[in-house]
């Protein structure tokens, strides 16, 4: 990230949000305008990277790899919702 | 009650009730307003509409999706998968709150599904994947869902085999 600080964020909260902000800057030893920078951004890279993927640990995977190889039967629930009315069109 | 009628997002068309969409979720109504027709443009979601008349009431976006294992996993063993697997992900979905509670929430998600079918028949496609709102979990569940990732919101998956399986 360039230090370049060009752009502006501006926003109205509620009194307990910010002081919780606040206080949550507090403990990290940091304003609140880098705290919430630096939060936002962490989230907002997880949240662009998970946009299109979701990583698996092994134990995760192991798990997804059981349910393709060995498909359960459709429940009784799947099977009456794809007998409903389908729409026109 | 007018028709129901369901048909992809039409970017060129002006959709009548989609700047007043109201499904009772603020994101989900935001999303309609603002980004819907954009995201669509740009080909990265297709939406579909559904149409009470001729007013827009509801709609659902599926989107291409990978399920992927951690590249770095030290456990790492042979698996009869390759390390990326294509899913379609039903993104969101929403119904006009004056519709709701006649189960055309379901129909919708039924429509959902037979698009995944076709999709996979066209480009392949291992299953169905979305992220359940928590109160929602449980309703998946009952429908064959599995979770995989114990996180809020919680990313599920439902089989193709399953979902073509005439049981």
């Amino acid at each position: 990230m360039t230090a370049t600080k060009d752009a502006r964020i501006e926003f109205k909260t509620s009194k307990e949000i910010k002081s919780m902000l606040q206080n949550a800057a507090n403990v990290l030893g940091m304003d609140l305008s880098s705290y919430l920078i630096l939060t936002a951004t962490q989230r907002a890279r997880e949240i662009l990277k998970e946009e299109k993927v979701l990583t698996l640990d092994s134990a995760e995977w192991k798990a997804f790899e059981k349910a393709l190889h060995t498909p359960q039967k459709p429940t009784q629930a799947l099977k009456e919702l794809m007998e409903l009315e389908p729409f026109d069109g | 009650m007018a028709k129901l009628r369901i048909e992809v997002f039409d970017t060129t068309k002006h959709y009548k009730g989609l700047k007043s969409f109201d499904c009772g979720n603020e994101m989900i109504n935001r999303f309609v307003q603002k980004s819907l027709k954009k995201r669509i443009s740009k080909h990265l979601s297709q939406a579909y509409v559904l149409l009470h008349g001729d007013r827009f009431a509801g709609f659902y976006t599926l989107d291409t999706f990978a399920i992927r294992r951690e590249e770095f996993d030290p456990q790492k063993r042979p698996s009869g998968l390759p390390p990326i697997v294509p899913v379609v992900k039903i993104g969101m979905l929403g119904l006009s709150v004056h519709l709701q509670g006649k189960g055309i929430e379901k129909r919708l998600l039924r429509d959902t599904f037979t698009k995944i079918i076709v999709i996979s028949k066209l480009a392949g496609c291992a299953g169905v994947f979305l992220l359940a709102e928590k109160e929602a979990v449980t309703f998946y569940e009952s429908l064959g869902f599995i979770t995989l990732k114990e996180t809020t919101p919680r990313p599920m998956f439902l089989p193709i085999e399953t979902l073509t399986d005439p049981g």
